[in-house]
């Protein structure tokens, strides 16, 4: 047993060298590719004459004609048996996108890392009496500085706003 | 793109487009070295796969990195680990070892969509589904129903597969296992897969950690200029990163290849498995095969419509002066071949296939490089890979299961029949070994190490499990065979070193003039050495046993031969009498020595005297005081390893036992060796057999001297029959099997072979024969003679990373190349180095 590919014989290149009535075109074959984009560039020409047709209908013709055979020059030299040059065309289209996708979606800005500040509600073990006696020993400006901590750091109360709440106090 | 799967139920998956596909996994076809009858045979079970598959299917063969704690984990199975504190800290090093050669192993994967049913009701679910899921609502689960009738239909599509493939059901934990390799690829951070036997709990799409993805990796510029001036042409990779992590510290770059053109040619086999041998490339490789069969009626059709296409295409190109005309010319051979075949075998059909390749590092730069390697390893076949530009993210999503085909696929898809496709043998399998026991290879089937620490390719470990043997109702017993200098005594210490680890005994012979086996043991535990040139241990069966029925049977056993005794003679009976339980105990006699005496001055039976006499012969050899003498202590049979120094012993050919006036001039050496092995033989079955719960090994080093002597082959072949049931094992060394193991019954009953380098040709062949492969080819002739461990030059070691190379052959009878792994502790590695001063230093 071997292995043989029939890839060749499914993927038949298609060119078009004769019109309809079976006369042979003017330096065909062609490719498809060929065909189309020269179409293409002659409808693009044909309907942006007001843009660069200024000097008159022959040297009009001319240059359309000359922009058309590059066109079609310049696609008869991509190789032959190449894939459909659409979709290698969007994928050039995709390869100039940046940056990353998530999803799918463009991801324009990646959140720089930041730190969240904010203040932590700790349960402990204890009776509501000994958090009230708590509070009630707490006299503002006569704690003593924690050594471990910055002495420029503001002292904080010994309870938050969130356990006054709880404790049913009103927000001074 | 974005992730079409909604949600996970068992190896279902629900997607966006409506269509579930479910999940299996497969297991590999032994491939490798075989014989082209069995290669052949792994083929026709591709075809008969291709076959089951209608429609589409994706196809994944993933190169999986091994967890260094998977592979201990195996290793502490079954043992005592408070009692192995040895085998632990072995285990300990193991894991640092493993971890630097990144060994792998090959998952295979297969995902089928199934049929929609009504599509209209499909796709209007599937909108629905979009649409909760976009607006954050809880996407509604499948009723019971539908999954049930979803896993009969998976069913039946699993059930045409050969059984050889095993397909198993995934689960969702597999589901996300797979996502997560697919991010992490090349970055040697693979999980354990899950068990197959796992609970299967539904998952939705937020298991599966949505992916960061960059074409071209333009977010690593550090400037804006360099992001506008990176040129996309160039940097043809996709950089994958995990949303979950900070993307500096997991960045996997992948390229991703796409088969652009096959050969045009007939490409034989074996010989083409471009996907079977993927990892004889020496890079990590993951596959995907994206799959269309066709049946043979509907391509008829295509092809008819393909030949008005050529037809037409020749009256277009009628009287060109160019190539393109001799392109329709092949195009119509090709053409009509394609139709012969197709109406020669009703059931061949058509199997459209695009293969997506993925190679990835953790840098760009290399993972382009291993992309160029790989496009270069397959030109060598004259496949053409690509990289088109802008598609590296579209082939990544077209290697994820659930995932519709998209046009990129379908316009790179290559066409041929199944046979044809069955020739790259995509699910193969080099595995040998057991699941649990002694880290004792590393497979390189697909070529040799690189260097210390690389493996070729995915290299999975060989595990041996000889304790587990008896569990299992197999024998446990190893044989190696190799040239001189080939590794053999070494990997028999290792193997032996590995049972006293793991709480198991030993009883080893040694026939080297260094008592090498003497003080590997010394190094390793507290052995009893019997040395028969300067014996420190007396081996008097009457005084090594403490029953005396059975100390009074091996020394009859011993004597026997060693006094050339005919059992029914005169002095036969003799011996046989005196040696009676009841006639030893009533005449007080402990030793051989005390039996001497009483045969010489108290024994009233007729011949006594002259018994006596004849024993004395050898009792006043300085040879025989191993035996005789009285003031050394008797052996230790309680001790963990029991080393027998027999260098100064020789056994008589068997020409000489064959030849009665040959035999008449037997010199005492030989007389007392032959006796002498066949004592340690056994003392050797005895000791082994005695605790059926320990793991005990008999270790014949140079089997040659055993296996030489009739007494000697017989008593292994009876201590091979009978160790499965007492947890016994023989760890047999030779140098050619067809000598050295001269039983073929010696030689079935032990499973598991290891032919390791033999530059002789003659001896190569015998052990391809022994090993049950082809004697013949001349590949393999040549893998064993010269690709075996070999040495640059004369004058050279082998190199460090191809030492202890070798074929092994397991109870299953499954053969692979491997690379024997040295002990992970450096002091058990230098303590089995038999070699020079070079090697011990290396």
């Amino acid at each position: 047993m071997a292995l043989k590919w029939y890839t060749r014989a499914r993927r038949i290149p298609q060119m078009i060298g004769r019109t309809p009535d079976g006369s042979r075109i003017p330096g065909g074959p062609y490719t498809f590719t060929q065909v189309v984009s020269g179409a293409a560039m002659g409808a693009l020409l044909w309907a942006t004459t007001g843009l660069w047709a200024h000097g008159g209908l022959l040297p009009s013709v001319i240059i359309a004609a000359a922009l058309v055979a590059g066109v079609v020059f310049l696609t008869g030299q991509l190789p032959p048996g190449m894939r459909n040059p659409v979709l290698l065309a969007v994928g050039v289209l995709r390869a100039f996108n940046q940056g990353f996708t998530l999803d799918g979606d463009p991801l324009k800005k990646t959140a720089a890392l930041h730190q969240v500040a904010t203040d932590v509600l700790v349960f402990e073990r204890g009776s509501r009496a000994g958090l009230e006696k708590q509070q009630e020993e707490y006299e503002p400006g006569t704690e003593t500085a924690d050594p471990a901590l910055d002495p420029e750091l503001p002292a904080r109360p010994a309870l938050s706003a969130v356990q006054r709440l709880i404790l049913g106090e009103q927000p001074s | 793109m974005k992730n079409p799967i909604i949600a996970l139920h068992q190896n279902l998956r629900f997607t966006t487009s409506g269509q579930v596909w479910a999940d299996y996994l497969l297991s590999g076809v032994g491939y490798g070295l075989r014989p082209p009858e069995k290669k052949e045979q792994a083929r026709e079970l591709h075809q008969g796969l291709f076959r089951a598959l209608p429609g589409e299917s994706l196809m994944l063969g993933l190169c999986s990195t091994l967890d260094p704690y998977q592979v201990v984990q195996g290793m502490l199975e079954g043992v005592d680990i408070d009692n192995c504190p040895d085998w632990v800290a072995e285990c300990e090093a193991t894991l640092e070892t493993v971890e630097r050669f990144s060994p792998g192993r090959r998952i295979y994967w297969l995902s089928v969509p199934l049929e929609m049913g009504n599509k209209t009701w499909a796709s209007f679910r599937a909108a629905k589904d979009s649409v909760e899921s976009a607006l954050g609502l809880p996407v509604s689960p499948p009723s019971k129903e539908r999954i049930q009738s979803l896993l009969a239909q998976a069913r039946r599509i699993v059930e045409r597969i050969p059984a050889v493939f095993q397909p198993v059901p995934t689960t969702p934990a597999h589901a996300v296992w797979l996502h997560q390799h697919m991010l992490d690829r090349g970055l040697y951070r693979d999980g354990i897969l899950p068990e197959t036997t796992a609970q299967a709990t539904p998952k939705r799409r937020s298991a599966l950690v949505p992916v960061l993805m960059d074409e071209g990796g333009t977010t690593d510029a550090t400037s804006r200029k360099d992001k506008l001036l990176a040129n996309p042409l160039t940097r043809r990779f996709l950089k994958v990163v995990s949303s979950d992590l900070p993307y500096e510290h997991a960045a996997s770059y992948q390229s991703m290849l796409v088969v652009s053109n096959v050969p045009d040619g007939e490409m034989l086999f074996p010989g083409g498995e471009m996907l079977g041998r993927i990892d004889e490339s020496a890079l990590a490789v993951d596959w995907a095969m994206r799959l269309t069969v066709r049946a043979s009626k509907e391509v008829l059709r295509t092809n008819q419509r393909a030949l008005e296409t050529l037809n037409e295409q020749f009256s277009q190109r009628e009287g060109e002066l160019s190539h393109g005309v001799s392109a329709l010319h092949m195009a119509a051979e090709d053409l009509s071949e394609y139709a012969a075949v197709l109406e020669s075998d009703k059931n061949e059909v058509e199997c459209q296939a695009t293969i997506i390749l993925s190679v990835a590092a953790p840098d760009p730069e290399v993972a382009q490089s291993y992309a160029t390697g790989l496009a270069t390893w397959f030109e060598g076949a004259s496949y053409k890979l690509s990289q088109p530009i802008g598609y590296q993210e579209e082939m990544w999503w077209q290697m994820y299961p659930g995932v519709p085909t998209g046009p990129f696929t379908r316009e790179y898809a290559q066409i041929t029949t199944s046979g044809g496709l069955a020739t790259l043998v995509p699910f193969a399998s080099a595995h040998v070994g057991d699941q649990r026991g002694t880290l004792l290879a590393i497979n390189i089937n697909t070529g040799p190490m690189l260097d210390e620490h690389t493996p070729c390719g995915a290299a999975p470990l060989i595990m041996h499990d000889p304790d587990g043997a008896t569990d299992r109702n197999v024998a446990g017993s190893i044989a190696f065979c190799g040239d001189l200098g080939s590794g053999k005594s070494y990997v028999l210490k290792k193997e032996a070193g590995a049972v006293l680890d793991r709480g198991g005994r030993i009883i080893a012979t040694d026939r080297t003039a260094r008592g090498e086996w003497g003080a590997w043991a010394q190094a390793l535990t507290d052995p009893c050495v019997v040395d028969v040139a300067d014996p420190q241990w007396s081996c008097d069966p009457l005084r090594a046993f403490p029953d005396l029925t059975v100390g009074a049977r091996v020394a009859h056993a011993f004597l026997t031969p060693l006094l050339n005794l005919q059992p029914t003679s005169e002095q036969g009976v003799l011996l046989s009498e005196v040696l009676e339980v009841k006639y030893l105990r009533d005449q007080e006699i402990g030793s051989l020595s005390s039996l001497i005496e009483h045969l010489a001055s108290d024994c009233a039976l007729d011949g006594a005297k002259d018994l006596a006499r004849l024993m004395r012969a050898f009792s006043r050899k300085e040879l025989c005081r191993v035996i005789f003498d009285v003031s050394l202590p008797s052996i230790d049979l309680g001790a963990p390893a029991l080393v027998f120094l027999t260098y100064q012993l020789a056994l008589p050919k068997k020409a000489e036992l064959e030849h009665e006036h040959l035999f008449r001039q037997l010199g005492i050496e030989k007389i007392f060796g032959r006796a002498f092995f066949a004592l340690i033989t056994g003392i050797a079955k005895i000791a082994c057999f005695s605790d059926l719960d320990q793991l005990a090994a008999f270790i014949v080093d140079e089997g040659h001297a055993v296996t030489s002597s009739t007494e000697g082959l017989e008593t292994l072949i009876d201590f091979v029959r009978d160790g499965r049931k007492h947890r016994a094992v023989l760890f047999f060394g030779s140098h050619d099997p067809d000598q050295d193991l001269p039983s073929e019954v010696l030689r079935g009953l032990i499973p598991w072979r290891i032919l390791m380098r033999h530059t002789d040709e003659t001896l190569a062949k015998n052990g391809l024969r022994w090993l049950g492969l082809d004697p013949d080819d001349p590949e393999l002739v040549e893998l064993i003679t010269k690709q075996t461990s070999p040495r640059p030059d004369q004058e050279s070691l082998v190199p460090t990373h191809r030492r202890g190379e070798c074929l092994i052959r397991d109870d299953a009878g499954r053969v692979a190349r491997a690379r024997i792994l040295p002990p992970a502790l450096k002091a058990r590695d230098q303590a089995a180095r038999t070699g020079g001063r070079a090697d011990v230093a290396a």
